[in-house]
């Protein structure tokens, strides 16, 4: 991985600016965790993983070790999240009564009349269980929204992007064990507030 | 029933979902996964939580998808596929692309199409043999590659249509996507000889050398479930997981899930000779499995080694008792089998019909989540 950055960077620092562009196809997800994180949104995650490479392409030149992009093209990533976070100045979503639905009182009812169901017409199976599971999907991302920022960012850069607690650990400079600890945690939490959108039998440890 | 020794911690049952244990130590939790119905409840939950925070990010703008849209808006700072005269560089000026240079590379481009065809159609390597059609579902591209050029990935984007399967490539299939691959003549479909589907994250290789009739499959890691019609006299579909474990279909229906080192074996119908590589290269069999018989895993050779001298007694293919040891295999694979017909993952020796690269570009990243 790192001799391969390395060439990338260097490639794109000796005029080959179109091979940015496998930095970006392979970054652009770890980019994604990381922004959504911190923001607890895909719209504004976007922007600022677009912007964080367009930084990253403009200063490549300073990247002193070319073979650590991603660490370094993270903490771009981290630093604009925490800059728009800082400019919003609307509430950021929060965690929503699973029992009652989201903040708007819509329930799973609502989701499926309005995901999928036309007026008058009854959902089939397969409409039932698209919505069932979009539903499902919209309370997991509203409980991990609940979450703080730095456990959303682990959460998010283990669930969404697959990373080993080692790789979060050299992303966020801190210990393997404390991400362990960390993730330990914060999925007791998510375990315990998703256990009756899960059907899970008891609360368990 | 909670065994007297029940003594997995939520944190260990969480390393095992998270594949964060050593071969030993998967091999071990999932010895007492078998035995223990309270650790197997507190897994099933555990997985059931880990797959649900997975799928809550399966709508994200993210992947392929990004890269696509984010092209128009990069073009405008020089970011480009096909750059202009005008580069801007990251020295932070803008250097004119010499025309000459670029009139030097069309004409070198033009020069070398025809030679490189006459020699790629003299040259041609049995790797790129079609065995049938493939198709990607699920949220991202598969990134498809040959271990001659690691560096020149291609992308298989989700779709319902059939794209070529072709022998000797290598196939990065990312979280929350699944390959399918048909073998058989065509796209597969009609006369379809094996359906293998492959969940992500997984890392899946077809030997170069490899037919339709004598297909020969490398799960690096993942899960895959095959369903192979009965094979002929002379015929055969073997697929070896992380190197080390091989099943050998005679006509079946099956899943392999390849961990770090360790191997298991789930057969659903028909039977399947499971076991290991030898000191030699040879297959090893450990056990037939069938339906009746309950997952088998075959733990690295290396923790065997460790734990057992050479010789031990094989694995069974019924769950073992508890005092028996999931290390008990065969010890360390060396080489490949002759007649086995090139590559399978294992560590390659010099007489390989397939070039020690294989193993290396295997283990080495081309997709995003290289490692």
């Amino acid at each position: 991985m790192l001799a391969e950055d390395r060439e990338y960077v260097e490639r794109v620092l000796t005029g080959e600016p179109e091979v940015f562009e496998q930095l970006v196809r392979k970054y652009n997800r770890l980019g994604g965790a990381i922004a959504y994180g911190v923001l607890s949104d895909f719209h504004l995650a976007e922007d600022v993983v677009q912007d964080a490479f367009i930084r990253a392409f403009e200063a490549l030149g300073s990247l002193k070790e070319p073979g650590r992009f991603r660490v370094w093209f993270a903490g771009i990533v981290k630093r604009r999240s925490i800059d728009v976070l800082r400019q919003r100045k609307t509430p950021r979503m929060r965690a929503v009564s699973l029992e009652s639905g989201d903040a708007e009182g819509r329930g799973l009812g609502d989701a499926i009349s309005s995901d999928s169901r036309r007026p008058g017409q009854s959902p089939d199976e397969s409409q039932l269980d698209a919505a069932v599971h979009a539903e499902r999907r919209r309370q997991v991302l509203a409980c991990i929204a609940g979450l703080d920022d730095d456990d959303r960012i682990i959460v998010s850069l283990k669930h969404m992007e697959g990373l080993s607690y080692k790789e979060i650990a050299e992303l966020l400079e801190t210990s393997v064990s404390a991400v362990e600890s960390r993730l330990f945690r914060v999925r007791k939490v998510l375990r315990k507030k998703l256990s009756a959108v899960l059907n899970m039998d008891s609360p368990g440890s | 029933m909670k065994t007297p020794d029940c003594n997995c911690s939520t944190e260990a049952i969480w390393r095992y979902v998270d594949r964060e244990l050593s071969a030993r130590e998967m091999a071990r939790v999932s010895e007492q996964l078998r035995n223990c119905d309270n650790c197997r409840r507190n897994y099933e939950r555990q997985s059931l939580l880990a797959r649900s925070l997975t799928s809550g990010f399966v709508d994200s703008p993210f992947g392929e998808s990004f890269v696509v849209r984010s092209r128009e808006r990069f073009s405008t700072v020089g970011i480009s596929r096909s750059p202009g005269p005008g580069i801007r560089t990251i020295e932070g000026g803008t250097k004119l692309f010499f025309r000459s240079k670029t009139f030097i590379r069309i004409a070198a481009l033009v020069l070398l199409v025809p030679v490189l065809l006459t020699a790629g159609y003299l040259f041609r390597s049995p790797a790129g043999q079609p065995l049938g059609g493939l198709r990607v579902t699920g949220r991202d591209e598969v990134n498809v590659r040959t271990a001659e050029t690691p560096g020149q990935a291609s992308q298989v984007q989700p779709s319902p249509g059939y794209s070529v399967f072709e022998a000797g490539r290598i196939y990065d299939v990312p979280p929350a996507t699944t390959l399918s691959l048909l073998l058989g003549a065509g796209d597969g479909r009609e006369a379809g000889v094996a359906r293998l589907d492959i969940s992500g994250p997984a890392r899946f290789s077809t030997d170069p050398g490899c037919t339709i009739e004598n297909f020969h499959g490398n799960l690096i890691r993942g899960v895959l479930r095959a369903r192979v019609q009965h094979r002929q006299e002379g015929e055969s579909f073997r697929v070896s997981a992380g190197g080390l474990h091989q099943a050998r279909v005679i006509g079946t229906v099956f899943v392999l899930t390849a961990n770090e080192g360790s191997t298991s074996l789930l057969v659903e119908e028909g039977l399947v000779s499971f076991g290991t590589v030898g000191e030699n290269g040879e297959y090893l069999e450990s056990s037939r499995v069938g339906p009746a018989d309950e997952l088998v895993t075959l733990p690295s050779p290396a923790d065997a080694v460790t734990s057992h001298p050479a010789g031990a007694v094989p694995a069974t293919a019924r769950p073992a008792p508890a005092d028996d040891s999931p290390d008990a295999v065969k010890p360390a694979p060396a080489g490949i089998d002759p007649g086995a017909g090139g590559s399978s993952g294992k560590p390659a020796s010099s007489s390989d019909p397939v070039p020690g690269s294989l193993r290396d570009q295997l283990d080495r990243p081309a997709n995003p989540r290289g490692e």
